[in-house]
């Protein structure tokens, strides 16, 4: 009887033939699995060191506001001040925030770098029509797409932070002080789907 | 105590009680309203960021980034929503510190209709009379009531759009000064019942 069921039934197997406890012994991966795991973890830093940039930033931001509001409220009220000019201090702050704005530069043309790697890996996949499944229940196109989206929301976010380096300086009133300020803070662009995705791809590869 | 009435010990015994719950709520309620306070410097900062942002003349930006006004405007409002969502939860806190006052209050009236006139005005040089104690506990309810229903209509009725600063602030701590007087005078009353165990 027993043997009959045995014969009739396959057993449940998982997608990839690896459990999870094998996927956390990153030292037994090689070929493509080695590969995006790395890339996972090469996105993890990177996002780790854009939010670094950006608490710096922050910090430099709120100096730059501090000036120019400080600044504007002494022209409204002595009139020999000329019109657009900037104070000397800002200077300094700016060079500081420049080296915040080119670290950012680096971060994205590093996720960049990463996307074309991981669609490297999916071609080859693909090629070798071999298993698809290299973890636990993604292909690598999902892995591709989750990359790619997210490195479309850190360029924009760096196009952002760009025209707001330019601008603040120039900024005419608190209103728009205030805008560039928060838009540095809340990262409109940095979704909190970006969050999630970026949690997927740690859980799928093992990393957490 | 020894010699008094033991229907009217029994009841000091009930009024014991309430007091100490009061003096629990007590402590809460300023912690909670401590809380309170960083969340809603938050909301007023978030909420004149939301205006400013609103009203920011950023042409520049506009030109190569169409949706960033509105995108932002979001992101704040995700911030708005999580400030008001851990305040929903501290007005949860005051209203079970509402409901054991209430309930201590009913406690102790239902006691103190079971006793005589003469019982439930007696007075010492140390306790005040039953009647009075069991008074100050449902002006504390009322009052707490009042307290708790007017931060959270506060809340409830909220909008960033129509946000005003002063008068958000100057609604949320009317009355808070009463209430804090008459329960600390409340419990300075009954300090010696308190201390009689």
């Amino acid at each position: 009887m027993t043997n009959e069921n045995e014969s009739r039934f396959s057993p449940v197997k998982k997608h990839g033939h690896r459990n999870v406890k094998e996927l956390n012994k990153s030292g037994n991966l090689t070929g493509s699995a080695r590969q995006i795991k790395d890339g996972v973890a090469d996105v993890y830093n990177l996002i780790q060191k854009w939010k670094n940039a950006n608490s710096n930033g922050m910090q430099i931001i709120d100096t730059i506001a501090n000036i120019k509001l400080q600044y504007i409220y002494k022209k409204n009220k002595d009139e020999t001040i000329q019109n657009g000019s900037i104070p000397e201090e800002l200077e300094s702050q700016c060079t500081l925030l420049l080296s915040i704005i080119q670290k950012m530069e680096k971060v994205v043309k590093k996720l960049t770098v990463t996307t074309a790697m991981f669609v490297g890996v999916m071609k080859l996949q693909q090629h070798l029509a071999d298993d698809l499944v290299l973890f636990q229940t993604w292909t690598p196109d999902i892995f591709v797409s989750t990359v790619r989206e997210l490195t479309e929301m850190y360029r924009e976010e760096y196009k952002l932070k760009q025209l707001v380096y330019k601008n603040i300086c120039h900024a005419k009133d608190r209103n728009t002080m205030m805008f560039y300020t928060s838009s540095w803070l809340h990262q409109p662009y940095v979704t909190d789907k970006s969050h999630v995705l970026l949690e997927s791809m740690l859980l799928e590869t093992g990393h957490k | 105590m020894e010699n008094i009435d033991p229907r009217l010990k029994s009841a000091y015994q009930q009024l014991q009680k309430s007091y100490k719950i009061l003096q629990q709520c007590q402590t809460t309620w300023k912690e909670t309203l401590k809380q309170c306070q960083e969340e809603i410097d938050s909301l007023q900062n978030l909420s004149e960021q939301y205006t400013c942002c609103n009203e920011a003349g950023i042409d520049v930006l506009l030109l190569q980034l169409p949706d960033v006004r509105e995108k932002l405007l979001y992101k704040i409002s995700l911030e708005i929503d999580k400030k008001l969502s851990k305040l929903h939860i501290n007005m949860n806190t005051l209203k079970e510190c509402c409901d054991r006052i209430s309930k201590q209050y009913d406690y102790s009236s239902t006691i103190s209709k079971g006793l005589p006139l003469d019982l439930v005005t007696m007075t010492t040089e140390t306790i005040p009379a039953f009647a009075d104690m069991v008074e100050w506990l449902n002006d504390i309810d009322i009052m707490l009531h009042h307290q708790y229903w007017a931060k959270k209509h506060l809340l409830d009725t909220y909008t960033v759009q129509k946000f005003d600063s002063d008068n958000f602030m100057k609604m949320w701590n009317s009355g808070n000064n009463e209430t804090t007087q008459k329960v600390n005078d409340a419990l300075c009353y009954v300090k010696f019942l308190l201390d009689d165990t």
